[in-house]
């Protein structure tokens, strides 16, 4: 004769996550923002918008590097660490889509195929 | 953020899989050491090792500035902190990190005033805002931070101020990979290098590790998709015999880094001698220090620091999972003494800490795979009469 052994029920996720885990800044990490405006008063302070939030960084870090309005920044901790190359983006994303195409083609391809 | 929004995609990241598993060479098993918190992060956050092979292993490493700071540090700044007339500011995630006598929360509560800024330069508005107080800075963080923590040293030298100054916790990365490889516990394939990182120090200073110990290394962007392409990458290191460092977010990282940061590092701070790193122990020339010519910024030369050394508690094993040898759930104290709500140890405090990560997000696949597992019959024989 055999026993099935009843279990726990699944703790829900919210209940152990901790309620301020990603509400907290992460400080290693750095978040994309596009310039609006370098401040006229201040040339090493750019007004950024990101997702929708504007502030002030700095841009000190990028000195010699061509900033204006348009331009993506990586900023972390209120300074903008890196240019955002656009088009190295693309291409790694390019990149992406490429495989993925490819997959799907082969995925397509095997479901086509009829060998019995 | 569309690039954020358009790397998020599920299709994409299941053809890498397929990509991945295709390279995997029968027999062989894979471990690669993501070196970066912000990785280990998102591989729990997504689920990434759900979408890799059985046999390709991410092991976590010590890039984690909140989890490597040792507790005769914090105490330290505890001690600073409790000086009369001054104000320590901090980053939010240093705030719960114990030290031997309690956190910055503790002090905070105790009477302290402690405050908590996003930037330095916050931390400088303070100063400003208070000149009849002593406003320190705990600077804590690698290369990514350290520029933000120079320039902001070097505006408070522009703006004349004399009530500013900071504690100076800065490490580097180079070492502590180099003790990770000399390290006789481990055995790795290769590394997922730090994005962040390397947009100050460039790709450059890595490429020790394929030259001197064979070990490919790519600098890998923060989205799933960037660690999948990275894991794809260096698997199609190890099948075509090459071993080199590569740079699959170079949409953000130049291959030189960043030499103005670099450049404002080496005006203000210089390399100390040795500083402990906790789990890691002592390494030789692995954290910077605030320098002779801005020593009227340095904190360590403004107020008695103790400088103790505090032994970790008998029961954190947080040593083991920073250097990748245990897995977050093989800690004796993991979810049981030590959460992220009361952490023993620095690895459940930061959100990039493996513990932590791994206690929000990846112990609820695990736990189902348990829970099916448990659901095994068991024989009435082998059950007590």
């Amino acid at each position: 004769m055999r026993w099935k052994v009843r279990t726990r029920p699944i703790p829900r996720a919210d209940r152990f996550t901790s309620p301020n885990i990603d509400r907290r800044a992460d400080m290693c990490l750095g978040i994309p923002g596009e310039i609006i405006e370098i401040l006229s008063d201040r040339p090493d302070l750019a007004r950024v918008d990101v997702c929708g939030v504007k502030r002030a960084i700095n841009i000190g870090l990028l000195e010699g590097e061509e900033l204006g309005a348009g331009d993506w920044v990586l900023i972390h901790v209120g300074f903008a660490m890196s240019k955002i190359d656009e088009r190295e983006a693309k291409a790694a994303l390019e990149f992406l889509e490429g495989i993925g195409l490819a997959y799907a083609e082969e995925l397509a391809a095997l479901s086509d195929s009829n060998i019995t | 953020m569309r690039f954020v929004d358009e790397f998020r995609d599920a299709d994409k990241a299941l053809a890498l899989s397929a990509q991945i598993a295709a390279l995997c060479e029968p027999g062989r098993r894979y471990k690669f050491m993501e070196v970066c918190g912000g990785h280990t992060h998102t591989i729990y956050k997504h689920g990434l090792e759900d979408y890799l092979p059985d046999t390709v292993q991410l092991v976590h490493g010590p890039g984690c500035p909140v989890c490597v700071i040792p507790m005769g540090r914090v105490d330290d700044a505890i001690a600073i902190a409790e000086e009369p007339g001054v104000i320590m500011t901090s980053f939010g995630d240093m705030m719960r990190v114990p030290g031997g006598r309690g956190s910055f929360f503790d002090s905070n509560a105790a009477g302290a005033d402690i405050r908590m800024v996003y930037s330095p330069l916050d931390a400088l508005k303070v100063a400003q805002a208070n000149p009849d107080r002593r406003v320190v800075f705990m600077a804590i963080g690698f290369e990514t931070t350290a520029p933000s923590t120079a320039m902001t040293m070097l505006r408070a030298e522009a703006l004349g101020l004399t009530n500013f100054s900071v504690f100076c916790n800065h490490v580097t990365i180079i070492p502590a990979i180099k003790a990770i490889l000399d390290s006789p516990d481990l055995r790795l394939d290769g590394f997922i290098g730090p994005g962040h990182v390397s947009t100050v120090i460039g790709c450059r200073p890595y490429e020790f590790i394929a030259a001197g110990h064979g070990k490919p290394l790519v600098c890998a962007g923060f989205e799933p998709l960037d660690i999948l392409q990275s894991v794809y990458m260096l698997m199609l290191q190890l099948r075509e015999g090459r071993c080199e460092v590569e740079n699959q977010y170079s949409r953000v990282v130049p291959w030189d880094g960043n030499l103005k940061a670099l450049q404002v590092i080496n005006q203000t701070m210089a390399l100390r001698p040795y500083f402990e790193w906790r789990g890691l122990g002592f390494i030789s020339h692995s954290a910077l220090a605030v320098n002779d010519r801005y020593a009227a910024f340095d904190a360590e030369r403004i107020f008695d620091v103790p400088g103790v050394r505090v032994a970790d508690p008998k029961a954190c094993q947080c040593g083991e999972v920073l250097k990748g040898v245990l897995k977050p759930w093989e800690c004796k104290v993991f979810g049981t003494a030590c959460t992220p709500e009361t952490p023993i140890g620095t690895c459940m405090v930061s959100s990039e800490g493996a513990c932590a990560a791994y206690y929000n997000f990846g112990r609820f696949s695990r736990e189902r795979v348990k829970q099916a597992t448990r659901t095994v019959d068991i024989e009435l024989s082998s059950a007590r009469p």
